[in-house]
């Protein structure tokens, strides 16, 4: 089972394609749960708007990715509205690519 | 920025407001010429410019208002919405991405005064005497009654003067003006947000809601974040 750096890693690998920073700097994923017994991933995230065009796009993207690249068998994305996303989340990295600083 | 751009500006409105949108335009243009970078002026007039068909000159008017004021959220709004009218739609979703930007930061920014406010109230110390403070609160009263006694169809000496007697605590004083405020502007979200926290303030729970939740509709068709983030965490926590 991969480290939770590397699933890190591959969710950078992610983006809303309307915005040119990766999911994860973009603060959207809240949680993620590794279980190695059931050799399952579980994602919890969620998006800028509830209105977000990509709402099923990114979700998918992650689950492929994970699953293809880091050989996970059960990868599960579940997108959450509470707490509901700010630009607060967004890492400093960024930021700092948005010139949010 | 001079009384008479302010003026015209002010007769814009009402002539818009009387459905003579070629005078607003003529009252618009005039101001500009005056004050050529006068941002509501500017946005004011992309808006009626996009309204009779003159894109052109509209996309002309908001990009003036972009290098106007570089964090303006509504020239790109507005910028996005042209450009899709011509179809430009590679153009239109890049303005559009801009003014989500712009929208991040003003709420970054809002948050960033909104700790540096509280931080403030908790460690400053009082700089002037009771006696002062009363003072100076007649005096905010009394330049914000003369606005409104100037131009009584301008919401903005009726939000400044409710902004006044919630800072002195004059709670239902502060509702009576902001009623008034929404009446004279009913598309005005700040007045919103603080005749909420006025009722608030007077125990009146019921009201309260209804206000919030149509400030925040108001609000969200307008693109006023700071306003509509104040009224949605105020509503979430009634």
């Amino acid at each position: 089972m991969p480290a939770k750096e590397a699933i890190i890693n591959v969710v950078k690998k992610c983006y809303d394609p309307e915005i040119p920073v990766n999911v994860y700097d973009l603060g959207l994923i809240y949680n993620i749960e590794i279980d190695e017994p059931s050799d399952s991933v579980k994602v919890t995230m969620s998006l800028t708007s509830q209105g977000c065009p990509s709402a099923q796009q990114i979700p998918d993207q992650i689950k492929e990715m994970i699953e293809s690249e880091l050989n996970v068998k059960n990868v599960n994305v579940s997108v959450v509205w509470d707490p509901p996303w700010s630009p607060e989340r967004i890492t400093p990295e960024g930021k700092k690519k948005l010139g949010l600083e | 920025m001079s009384n008479s751009v302010h003026q015209l500006y002010q007769q814009a409105m009402l002539a818009f407001c009387e459905k003579q949108t070629a005078q607003a335009i003529a009252h618009l243009e005039q101001a500009l010429q005056l004050d050529p970078s006068y941002p509501d002026a500017l946005e004011s007039l992309g808006v009626l410019y996009a309204n009779v068909g003159r894109l052109e000159e509209a996309i002309q008017m908001m990009k003036r208002l972009a290098q106007a004021d570089p964090d303006s959220i509504m020239a790109h709004t507005n910028l996005s919405r042209f450009y899709q009218q011509k179809g430009w739609i590679d153009e239109a979703e890049a303005e559009q991405a801009e003014a989500r930007r712009l929208s991040w930061k003003a709420e970054l920014k809002s948050k960033k005064d909104q700790t540096a406010d509280d931080v403030g109230a908790r460690h400053a110390p009082p700089l002037r005497s009771p006696e002062e403070e009363l003072r100076q609160i007649e005096r905010r009263i009394q330049t914000a009654q003369k606005a409104i006694a100037f131009d009584p169809k301008d919401v903005l000496g009726y939000f400044s003067l409710g902004a006044v007697y919630l800072d002195a605590k004059r709670y239902i004083e502060a509702v009576d003006i902001l009623k008034q405020a929404i009446t004279v502007d009913p598309k005005h979200s700040p007045s919103y947000a603080s005749l909420g926290q006025a009722l608030e303030m007077c125990g009146q729970k019921e009201e309260t809601k209804e206000t919030y939740e149509t400030g925040i509709k108001v609000a969200t068709e307008k693109g006023d974040i700071i306003p509509l983030k104040r009224m949605e965490s105020r509503l979430k926590k009634l």
